[in-house]
């Protein structure tokens, strides 16, 4: 559905506040919006999955080339002759430390994640629950922050970085990624508005304060909004080139993203290690998103909210 | 509740409204506080001198020359046809991005949506496009659109379709970005929307069953209603995103055939970077924020009448 | 055994950040840190920063480690190698922008102008000229000062240069019947290269099987300089490109395009070239190394034209930011990279055409298992028959309207997409850069006063004298 829907808003059922209720997982119960059967999921996921991994099937593959092996007319899928080269190479090339990126990514990406979850689900509650001047036109600022590329305005964010002496550090790549999300904020406040008011409520004729509703209401119900943000920041920052390429110039800063650039130059790009450094980069991500993947399937549980 | 709120949402508890007031304003501003000022810091107040420059000469090196409103009357006389060609091509490209991803966004979510043997694998498998390496997307794309050896038109020879030479046409070259795009964040949208599903609750679900409702009626009269907030999410970040889609361009077709994929931030980049025109991409800058405040400004309009809220 | 398992169990307890761990030990496994604390005291640090892949940063730390010991320690004056990814403009902009560049910075040689005039690099005639610490210019190809200079000045050197020339697949050549030529004295006429194509190409209904040709669309200035034709006239009031033979040698290569012999711009060399379906792909030095190792390919001349010149030759230039710590350090930091040892290193890993001559001319630069004709690279930067091999452009904002309207933009993507007429494209570029002197007032004066204007020109005297 899009905004060219014009159906009259009553002909669209209006969802009643659902009340209450012990869910135990009932691994038989069906699962919200499922509309075909097994069978047919099974046919069509997999369809999608065969689609979906194909430059991946073939990033796998360059990195086990050899340099001549890598580009070809017609793809062949099994490396010949099957080389760990690259990989050598990456990790031992005599000028980037390639570890050492990995480990400076993760640093990063840890912290911001922490920070990020944090400010962007107190400041979606805000958003979300609470009702006071200048509300929605902080959102409307928080959203019109994202209508202005990136590549403007890091010239005055450069030199006022200059200016502090934060050029050359983490600073950029954690501080601002962890205050500044739009994204993040905007998501959590649309999926704790999802969340039946009557809970809030509750507590507060109980007495409870804003604070506790949101730490101990709110955010256990959102872990699967939550566990997202989580893999995407995870994504967002593990990947994130444009930052530390600009900011950082000491070699033992970089992150991974601008190790992996060394080896991609206007004039050629030396497939085999980049493709090495790229599968490399991406294992992090696939085991965030399998750990975090458990909280997106797993439905509000709503024990113990009474 | 018939007409629900967007981006502005009644509080339970407003009864002591005047008397609270300050109290009320505060507590608000503690939460939203942080978010906000980080953003006016680090996103807001950077984008300001892009207000001035885009009235200026400017070659990002020396002192900027004021030039009055001379970047703007370039751009909407007609002395810069690419700006023109760069809006529309941008416009095309989100429409034909924005609602079809979110469409499959929805259609793998629901799909996946199951614990069903194997569907952690499948899941995992269906966001890979969205961390694979840009550089591998863009050589295995353009294998994938090859006019002679590519994959699409080999499939369309043994129906004994002559394929088209996709990245070789203005048209099917903007088609060929476009599903590429799709392709490459299906895992995104998929993985939101699937944050989503999981505040459905069941009840609702097996209570249009017990009324005999079907498959299809269940997800269109209870599911989607409860998407309808995340679907809003999707459409008003996609459409910011796609209005500046630029890497994805970059990788596969260089802005070509001719102008047939040149977008709008690559008319911005090449401006900036490429010309060292840094005042005129400022305007360019200031033109597209209007035009995305506008559409954004439209969007939240029309989803007063199809996104619910509690 | 005990310790191994100690350090297992300890990584395991790190959990989540078992790998910011395993960063931190891999920084003392590597030992490649830059850093200033190798620096004696007494000794002048001058910090380098090019971009490049790791082939190529391995050699500038080569180059740099040549350089230190032939004449820089001496002067107790030590290059610190500060490497940087990709060929982002944008970073090393706003470096120069906000005066945090390296002391001697390697950058795009069309970037030069644009920063002399701004004031943010050094002029070095006087240093160059220096009759003690200069350099000896007899040594050196014409081309090290005149490709890179500005107004006639020089704010940059550069100690090599990426010649371009035709790869040629040697089977498909020997399967024709043909045989490439070795020098650029001895390169083909327009009518035996035309004739090569032709029979080079294996068309297959009205697809192309094995193209005969690839280009890119910045031979089109060297074709039209061929055909007699110039990118300015009158002072450089008017643009150049108007004559019937400057269009009909364009038609003709552009031909190829439209009939077949040559793929279109969004069909990609490599992979054609790698599978043996393309014959000849005109290619700078860096990509050797990505041809397949089943593919036995040399490089030969582009085809001789009336004026002969027939490559423009891309090039990456050292300047000196004026926010250099120590100018004549960095300059003799410089000098010493252009020297007999940096650009024997240079040489051997064929990663340019040295301007020193002499190592041009070396076995270190020419004695390759691959290409066997390294000298056809090497002749890129001299004369034949009393004529440069190598093309000059204008430089400048004229020089950059040049290059949008020709070489970069959509209108030269237009034309090798097979869309555009070859005079349309003419005359829309012809028109731009029209348009662009018209608004800035230009002339054969005005890049003088802009460099004027900018403070390019007012430098102090600096005494240059042997540390």
């Amino acid at each position: 559905m899009t905004v060219e829907d014009t159906r009259a808003p009553e002909r669209i059922a209006p969802p009643r506040p659902p009340l209450p209720v012990d869910d135990t997982g009932d691994e038989r119960r069906r699962r919200a919006g499922r509309i075909i059967g097994p069978t047919a999921t099974y046919v069509v996921c997999v369809l999608a999955a065969l689609i979906a991994i194909g430059p991946f099937v073939w990033m796998l593959s360059s990195s086990f080339k050899e340099p001549g092996d890598v580009i070809s007319l017609t793809p062949h899928l099994l490396p010949n002759p099957f080389t760990l080269d690259n990989y050598a190479y990456l990790v031992n090339n005599g000028v980037l430390p390639f570890i050492r990126f990995l480990g400076n990514s993760a640093y990063i990406t840890v912290l911001v994640i922490i920070g990020r979850l944090m400010v962007c689900a107190l400041g979606a509650y805000g958003f979300a629950r609470l009702q006071f001047r200048g509300r929605d036109a902080a959102f409307g600022l928080l959203l019109a922050s994202l209508m202005i590329p990136d590549m403007l305005m890091v010239l005055p964010l450069y030199s006022a970085y200059v200016k502090a002496g934060l050029i050359d550090t983490h600073f950029p790549l954690i501080i601002p990624p962890i205050v500044a999300n739009t994204f993040g904020t905007f998501l959590l406040r649309q999926f704790f508005m999802t969340i039946p008011k009557e809970y809030d409520e509750a507590a507060l004729v109980d007495g409870a304060s804003h604070f506790r509703i949101f730490v101990s209401i709110i955010l256990p119900l959102s872990k699967p909004a939550l566990a997202t943000l989580a893999v995407l920041t995870f994504v967002n920052v593990w990947n994130d080139f444009f930052g530390p390429l600009v900011y950082l110039s000491d070699v033992n800063k970089f992150t991974v993203p601008v190790g992996l650039a060394f080896f991609q130059t206007q004039d050629s790009t030396q497939y085999g290690p980049l493709m090495a450094g790229a599968t490399l980069a991406i294992i992090p991500t696939v085991l965030v998103f399998v750990f975090a993947q458990k909280y997106f399937t797993r439905g509000i549980s709503m024990t113990g909210i009474k | 509740m018939t007409a629900a709120q967007t981006l502005r949402v009644r509080d339970p508890a407003t009864a002591d409204q005047r008397r609270g007031g300050r109290r009320r304003n505060l507590r608000g501003w503690m939460f939203i506080g942080p978010v906000v000022l980080g953003t006016l810091l680090f996103n807001v107040i950077p984008v300001l001198p892009t207000l001035v420059t885009s009235f200026t000469d400017w070659d990002g090196l020396a002192a900027p020359k004021f030039t009055g409103t001379a970047n703007y009357k370039e751009m909407f006389s007609g002395q810069d046809p690419l700006f023109g060609k760069s809006l529309i091509n941008t416009a095309i490209y989100t429409i034909g991005y924005v609602p079809v991803g979110i469409i499959i966004g929805i259609a793998l979510a629901v799909l996946v949506n199951n614990r069903l043997r194997g569907m952690a694998v499948i899941r995992a498998l269906i966001f890979l496009p969205y961390v694979t390496s840009l550089v591998a997307v863009g050589v295995v794309s353009r294998w994938v659109f090859s006019d002679q050896y590519g994959v699409i038109n080999a499939v369309l020879a043994s129906f004994g379709i002559t394929g088209p030479h996709w990245l070789g046409e203005p048209g099917s070259a903007m088609a060929a970005v476009i599903v590429t795009a799709i392709w490459a964040n299906m895992g995104f949208n998929m993985i939101i929307v699937l944050a989503g599903l999981q505040g459905v609750p069941e009840t609702l679900i097996e209570a249009a069953t017990l009324d005999g409702a079907g498959r299809f009626s269940r997800f269109f009269h209870v599911t989607l209603p409860f998407l309808t907030p995340t679907i809003f999410l999707l459409l008003i970040l996609q459409t910011i995103g796609s209005f500046q889609v630029f890497a994805l361009v970059l990788v596969m077709t260089g802005g070509g055939p001719g102008d047939g994929t040149y977008v709008y931030i690559y008319h911005l980049w090449y401006e900036a970077f490429s010309l060292r025109r840094m005042g005129y991409a400022s305007a360019l800058a200031i033109v597209l924020f209007v035009v995305l405040l506008a559409v954004t400004w439209i969007q939240n309009r029309l989803s007063k009448r199809w996104v619910f809220y509690q | 055994m005990t310790s191994g398992s100690l350090l297992t169990r300890r990584r395991l307890l790190q959990g989540g950040l078992g790998l910011a761990a395993a960063g931190v030990a891999g920084t003392s496994l590597t030992a490649c840190g830059s850093g200033s604390s190798g620096t004696p005291s007494g000794w002048t640090e001058v910090t380098f920063s090019s971009v490049g892949d790791p082939t190529t940063q391995k050699m500038f730390k080569d180059m740099i480690a040549a350089a230190q010991q032939e004449s820089l320690d001496e002067h107790k004056i030590k290059i610190v190698w500060k490497p940087a990814p990709g060929d982002d403009w944008a970073s090393v902009m706003l470096q120069f922008a906000s005066g945090t560049t390296a002391d001697l910075q390697r950058i795009d040689d069309d970037r030069v102008y644009d920063l002399a005039t701004s004031g943010k690099i050094l002029q070095l005639d006087k240093m160059m000229q220096d009759a003690s610490t200069g350099f000896d210019l007899t040594k050196y190809s014409p081309t090290f000062t005149t490709k890179v200079a500005v107004e006639g000045y020089q704010f940059s050197i550069t100690p090599g240069m990426s010649a371009n020339a035709l790869y040629y697949n040697k089977k498909l050549f020997a399967d024709a019947g043909l045989t490439a030529p070795t020098s650029w004295a001895d390169a083909w006429s327009w009518d035996e290269f035309d004739a090569a194509v032709k029979k080079l190409t294996k068309k297959n209904g009205s697809r192309t099987d094995t193209y005969g040709l690839q280009y890119a669309v910045n031979t089109i200035q060297p074709t039209a300089y061929g055909a007699g034709d110039t990118a300015l006239y009158n002072n450089q009031t008017e643009c150049g490109y108007g004559k019937p033979e400057t269009l009909d040698a364009i038609d003709k290569q552009i031909s190829y395009i439209r009939a077949g012999y040559a793929p279109t711009i969004d069909v990609e060399y490599l992979p054609l070239f790698n599978a043996g379906k393309l014959a000849m792909t005109w290619q700078a030095m860096d990509i050797s190394a990505q041809i397949s190792k089943n593919v036995d390919w040399d490089v030969m001349p582009w085809p001789k034209t009336p004026l002969f010149a027939m490559t423009k030759n891309y090039a990456r230039t050292w300047v000196i930011p004026k926010t250099a710590k120590d100018p004549q350090a960095a300059f003799l930091a410089m000098k010493a990279l252009c020297g007999k040892a940096a650009s024997d290193v240079m040489a051997k890993a064929q990663f340019a055409v040295p301007a020193l001559t002499e190592v041009a001319k070396s076995a270190a630069f020419t004695d390759h298992p691959r290409p066997k004709t390294a000298t056809v690279w090497a002749e890129a930067l001299g004369n034949v028959a009393g004529k440069p091999v190598d093309v000059p452009f204008p430089r400048g904002p004229i020089g950059t309207a040049l290059a949008d309207s020709f070489v970069e933009g959509t209108n030269a993507n237009n034309l090798v997409s097979g869309k555009l007429a070859t005079a349309d494209y003419l005359k829309r570029g012809r028109d731009a850069v029209n348009a662009e002197i018209k608004k800035r007032g230009w002339n054969g004066d005005k890049g003088k006063e802009l460099l004027a204007k900018g403070g390019a020109l007012t430098d102090p005297d600096l005494k240059v004298a042997a540390k």
